[in-house]
């Protein structure tokens, strides 16, 4: 009984909090969350949810775990300890409770009490390995080590019994080493860990063959594997501590101490340039690590720095990071639901994850606790873009026009992406405000002078002002920057043609731009009317119908193929 | 002086050992080897009684502590033994905190200066010797910069540092304006040595971070105010100050490749690691990469810890340095390196390789597991037993005093230290069988090292934190000899900083240099100690000067003071 209802909660929580854990595996060496937070957790909405669910069933052990699952998700370890001792309240002999509130106090580092709930869990389910296994983490944790080997032998040997529990621990936030809390329980995992205490011993070659047992068992652990290295490396095996490190490498590039140990084994082997490349990335990703491990900390000594939080989340997002930033924000918005700047993050993150609908209500939010806020406005139009342009939805087209609108009348100084300009743009270019399309392109072409939808657009824009000579230039630039350009192409066919100028390269030009979009009916439509000009009917017609079978509803192309074929007509009465 | 020869307690124990043995010899043979081994494992190991008390020393250290949570309060200051009044003992120098807003004492602190009566005892002549520095200050490093046969003193402050140039006669004259050296960053550490072989004492000044005590932010964990890490502040340059030869020096920091604004310096130690007759430079740096600058021999130095594998611990990342300290705990040539660290961060040893790179044997060698616990300050290797093998002992003590409430396994006073070299570059952790000098919990900070009462074996001047110094008399009982040499340069600097010295004995052949400040922040007797075992002879002593100058000396006799003048061989005192 207890087991099912350890496993329904489990299950239930597998979207959330454990199967991300299961996902991650040994947490990162050099910081803890570099490697979490893989997939999209609503944090806010699962702590509503779970908050729901108690309400609902006050009596429910695990409607109390999720409830402290949700807050430990949320960084508030506090409310999760109330949960958890809920569970343990409601039922003494749940050893989930036991097991969760260990849980928290180890992430808290304070493993003298998670010492003791591990120690009640175990006296409720003695053959409880992953328990065990917990509690040789806190043992380890507060460096006594015998204490520490006695329970991951424990669980080790229950590990080997098929019907031993196992049940997934949460990760470490703490500790300058950086070994967190052990994840997916495996036997590789408790022989890592036996590995360590055995060299904090100074016995080395039996920590060696542990890890060695840990690599025969599996699943392969870049721990394991870097500790191997390093092992090797002491004992001058270079060749073995260069293929461990590898391994380590290739199991997580992103290990800054294997590519530390990496380069002192290059190095010391005389392979100089090998060795320094693998300390220029050392530094490369110490020097991130650090900058991350610094707001950790910062968030570590203020839980409830709402405005730190953001400013991790804001970290994430410049690396564009927008799992690990959406939860971030979610944090800072659960310490301050009223930070409007976090609202507007988060809008920002979901867009990244391609939710539109979920940036767009983040960003509506923030509108709506400042509406003066011109970069949500900025941003709204742009969600409304993307979903405008996905469904051609012209009420959300009109919608960001609106949104992008609101946005530079509250800030003209405002840094607007790229992406906007160019709507914008496009739009001020419809509605024949010149000027202020005249401006968003030449914005553009400020921040990416090499960008040929720019000049395309403002090839277009001079062929509004008849300034024709500056048009020619603008296409011609927009095609040099963009050779598959079939409408650069085809709008310069266009200015020749009206122009009557250089038909022949009008015509090549128009071939041009019908081989690189032949789905193009404008193009087709072009070419016919080009070769029309040179008197090449038959050609006109030709390239008319082939424009009509892509859009054989165009009442333009209908006229123009009449107009076509009674010019052959005539030309055939003349002759 | 107690004699050190005279008959160990152990020995009755050995005799009865011995009937023991005759009587029951076949039946318990195995029994007995462990008890042989036991009792002469008893017998070599080191003791240490606290001689605090009755010596006369009344100093008590002040940390300007008002409950604002200053970040300067928790570091502590260090001490010096030197023989300043070249009488032939050494003498105390204890280095004192000020107060800081929000605690005004009815007595101004100041540093204080004990000479050395002989008999265990003690007098304050502070006074007499104007050396009462009011400075916050943090260490001393002594050196005879301007060769006039008499040591000088140089502390680290909060604010501008002090230079005191002894006169001679007892006294000293505040020399620091007039030398240039009065830095007024935050030093932590300095150390006098000459890099360049001039003759002349240069000096490095690891200064630690910015900080003022009026933008002193707020830190804290789970509702408990604390005292801000480093991580709270900017780190700041250090200083190399080269001797000009006239009294003066000059700021050669940038020239010599030395200048690093990112260096949040604790400890800083000059060894000749390389063995290439010229100082390096260690500085170990607080939760940065510690630098190992290797002396270029023109002037110049070159950062090496990255890739000789000292400036960060196994997993790439930068501890919570404090004392570095270089001993040959192997005796085989080469200078081995240990760092001490914070709590929850083993104290590092580095094994030189001999080719440039250093190996990580922290764990193995049994130092690594102990020190996890403790939170760990000045240290130094020396033979406390005189086996012929460098012991280490290490000061310990939290910074808050609080920490309890954060972490119940852990307390603001803890014990100190003790590894005892088994010869196969392991220790073991001998604290709590080496006598109550050992036993001792309070809130350590500084080490120094020397032998006060003349006796042949190191003692240990320890300083602790707004508390007062314990005077750690070694009274180690065995029949182990012991050579100490002190040095004077007459073509290198006076105080004969960077003289390597080896001492070939029986089976040993140990080295030792000269060297000026060191252990955090503290300054050890220069005279270089030897521990000989049992060898009645030392075939070999080989004396290699900064000048260049290498001296040999045949078939000494141990259990001796000697003094060792450039050129002039080897004399008692």
């Amino acid at each position: 009984m207890i087991h099912s209802i350890l496993y329904s909660s489990i299950k239930k929580q597998r979207s959330a909090w454990c199967l991300r854990l299961i996902l991650i595996g040994i947490i990162g060496l050099y910081c803890p969350t570099a490697t979490q937070a893989r997939d999209e957790v609503d944090l806010i909405k699962n702590l509503a949810d779970a908050k729901q669910d108690v309400e609902a069933n006050p009596a429910s052990l695990e409607a109390h775990l999720n409830l402290g699952f949700a807050y430990m998700e949320l960084g508030s370890m506090h409310r999760a300890e109330v949960a958890f001792e809920t569970v343990i309240r409601l039922d003494p002999y749940a050893p989930s409770g036991h097991y969760w509130l260990g849980g928290v106090y180890f992430l808290q580092a304070k493993y003298e009490k998670s010492i003791d709930v591990f120690k009640r869990s175990l006296e409720k389910l003695p053959d409880w390995s992953a328990a065990h296994h917990a509690l040789g983490m806190s043992y380890f944790e507060r460096h006594n080590h015998e204490a520490a080997e006695i329970a991951f032998s424990k669980a080790l040997a229950l590990m080997q019994k098929s019907d031993s529990p196992r049940y997934e621990v949460p990760r470490s936030s703490f500790r300058s080493r950086g070994y967190g809390w052990s994840i997916k329980l495996s036997p590789a995992n408790t022989f890592y860990f036996l590995g360590l205490i055995a060299s904090h011993r100074g016995r080395l070659d039996r920590a060696v063959t542990f890890w060695r047992q840990a690599i025969e068992v599996g699943p392969p652990l870049a721990e394991v594997y870097f500790e191997l290295g390093v092992a090797h490396n002491k004992a001058g095996k270079w060749k073995d501590s260069v293929h461990a490190l590898r391994e380590a490498i290739r199991l997580r590039p992103e290990m800054p101490a294997a590519h530390y140990q990496l380069a002192r084994a290059y190095l010391k082997q005389g392979r100089t340039s090998e060795g320094n490349t693998e300390l220029e990335e050392f530094k490369r990703l110490k020097t991130s690590y650090d900058q991350l491990n610094a707001q950790h900390t910062m968030i570590r000594q203020a839980p409830d720095a709402a405005i730190t939080l953001f400013r991790l989340a804001r970290r994430f997002m410049r690396q564009r990071k927008y799992v690990e930033a959406s939860r971030e924000f979610q944090k800072a918005l659960w310490h301050d639901p009223n930070l409007v700047e976090a609202h507007s993050g988060l809008g920002h993150a979901y867009f990244g994850l391609g939710r539109l609908d979920d940036a767009l209500k983040a960003q509506q939010k923030a509108i709506e606790l400042q509406p003066d806020m011109a970069e949500a406005h900025v941003a709204k139009g742009l969600i409304l873009l993307q979903r405008a342009e996905k469904s051609e939805a012209k009420a959300d087209y009109e919608r960001a026009i609106s949104a992008f609108r609101k946005g530079i009348e509250l800030n003209s100084k405002l840094e607007i992406p790229i992406l906007v300009r160019a709507s914008l743009g496009r739009i001020y270019l419809q509605e024949g405000k010149l000027k202020e399309a005249s401006h968003q392109f030449e914005e553009i072409l400020k921040v990416d002078p090499n960008s040929g939808d720019a000049h395309y657009y403002l090839g277009t824009l001079h062929v509004r002002r008849r300034n024709y000579e500056k048009a020619e230039e603008s296409y011609g630039h927009a095609i040099k920057l963009d050779p598959t350009s079939a409408k650069a192409y085809e709008r310069l066919a266009h200015l020749y043609g009206s122009r009557g100028i250089r038909r022949n390269t009008a015509v090549r030009l128009a071939q041009k731009a019908v081989e690189l979009q032949p789905d193009s009916a404008a193009c087709f439509n072009t070419l016919s009317w080009l070769h029309y000009l040179n008197k090449d009917f038959e050609k006109a017609e030709a390239a008319v119908k082939k424009a009509l079978a892509l859009q054989p509803n165009n009442q333009l192309y209908s006229e123009g193929l009449t107009v076509i074929q009674q010019a052959r007509l005539a030309e055939d009465d003349g002759k | 002086m107690r004699d050190k020869n005279q008959a160990s307690p152990f020995d009755e124990h050995h005799k009865a050992n011995s009937v023991f043995r005759s009587k029951f010899l076949k039946e318990c043979v195995i029994g007995i080897v462990f008890l042989c081994f036991s009792a002469v494992f008893v017998e070599a190991q080191p003791r240490f009684t606290n001689a605090t008390s009755n010596s006369g020393i009344n100093f008590r250290h002040e940390d300007g502590r008002s409950g604002a949570f200053y970040f300067l309060e928790t570091l502590g200051a260090g001490a010096a033994w030197f023989d300043y009044d070249q009488d032939g003992d050494i003498d105390i120098y204890f280095v004192n905190g000020a107060d800081l807003p929000g605690m005004e004492s009815d007595v101004t602190p100041t540093n204080a200066l004990y000479r050395n009566d002989g008999g265990g005892n003690f007098t304050d002549v502070t006074n007499e010797a104007s050396v009462g520095d009011p400075g916050y200050g943090f260490s001393c490093a002594v050196g005879d910069y301007d060769n006039n046969g008499f040591p000088d003193i140089y502390i680290t402050n909060f604010g501008p540092n002090t230079l005191y140039r002894n006169n001679g006669d007892g006294t000293f004259t505040d020399a620091t304006m007039q030398a240039g050296v009065g830095d007024s960053l935050w030093g932590a550490s300095a150390a006098f040595a000459d890099y360049d072989n001039d003759g002349y004492l240069d000096l490095f000044v690891a200064n630690y971070v910015q900080f003022a005590v009026n933008s002193n932010p707020e830190c804290g964990a789970i509702g408990i105010r604390t005292h801000c890490g480093p991580g709270a502040f900017q780190g700041t340059a250090s200083v190399l100050y080269r001797n000009s030869g006239d009294g003066t020096f000059t700021d050669e920091t940038e020239k010599a490749g030395v200048w690093n604004p990112d260096g949040k310096g604790m400890g800083v130690i000059w060894c000749d690691y390389d063995n290439d007759a010229d100082l390096d430079l260690f500085v170990a740096n607080d939760k940065v990469e510690d630098w190992l600058y290797r002396n270029e021999g023109n002037g110049s130095f070159k950062d090496v810890g990255l890739t000789s594998g000292v400036a960060l611990n196994e997993m790439g990342a930068a501890y919570s340095s404090m004392a570095p300290v270089f001993g040959d705990i192997d005796n085989n040539g080469w200078f081995d390196l240990v760092i001490t660290n914070f709590q929850d961060e083993p104290n590092s040893v580095y094994y030189n390789d001999g080719d440039g790179f250093f190996s990580d044997i922290t764990y193995q060698s049994k130092i690594g597991g102990p020190t996890l616990a403790r939170l760990a300050w000045g240290a130094d290797f020396a033979d406390l037993d005189n086996d012929s093998r460098i012991d280490l002992f290490v000061a310990t003590g939290h910074l808050e005093e609080k920490v309890h409430l954060l972490n119940p396994t852990t307390t603001y006073p803890q014990q100190n230290q003790l590894f005892w070299n088994r010869g196969d570059r392991t220790f073991d952790d001998v604290s709590g069988s080496s006598g109550d000098g050992l036993l001792l919990k309070k809130v350590s900070r500084g080490a120094a090292f020397g032998d006060y009462d003349n006796d042949g074996d190191i003692d240990i001047l320890v300083t602790n934190s707004y508390q007062t110094p314990d005077l750690l008399r070694n009274d180690t009982v065995n029949r182990n000899r012991w050579l100490v040499i002190a040095t004077i340069g007459t073509l290198s600097n006076r105080s004969g900083i960077g003289t390597r010295i080896t001492v070939t004995a029986g089976e040993s052949k140990q080295m030792r240099e000269v060297k000026s400040g060191g252990s955090y922040p503290s300054h050890s007797d220069m005279r270089l100690h030897f521990g000989l075992g049992e060898s009645a002879f030392a075939e070999h002593i080989e004396i290699r000067w900064p000048s260049g100058l290498v001296e040999h000396f045949k078939n000494i006799e141990t259990n001796r003071f000697l003094i060792a003048t450039e050129g002039k061989g080897l004399k008692e005192p």
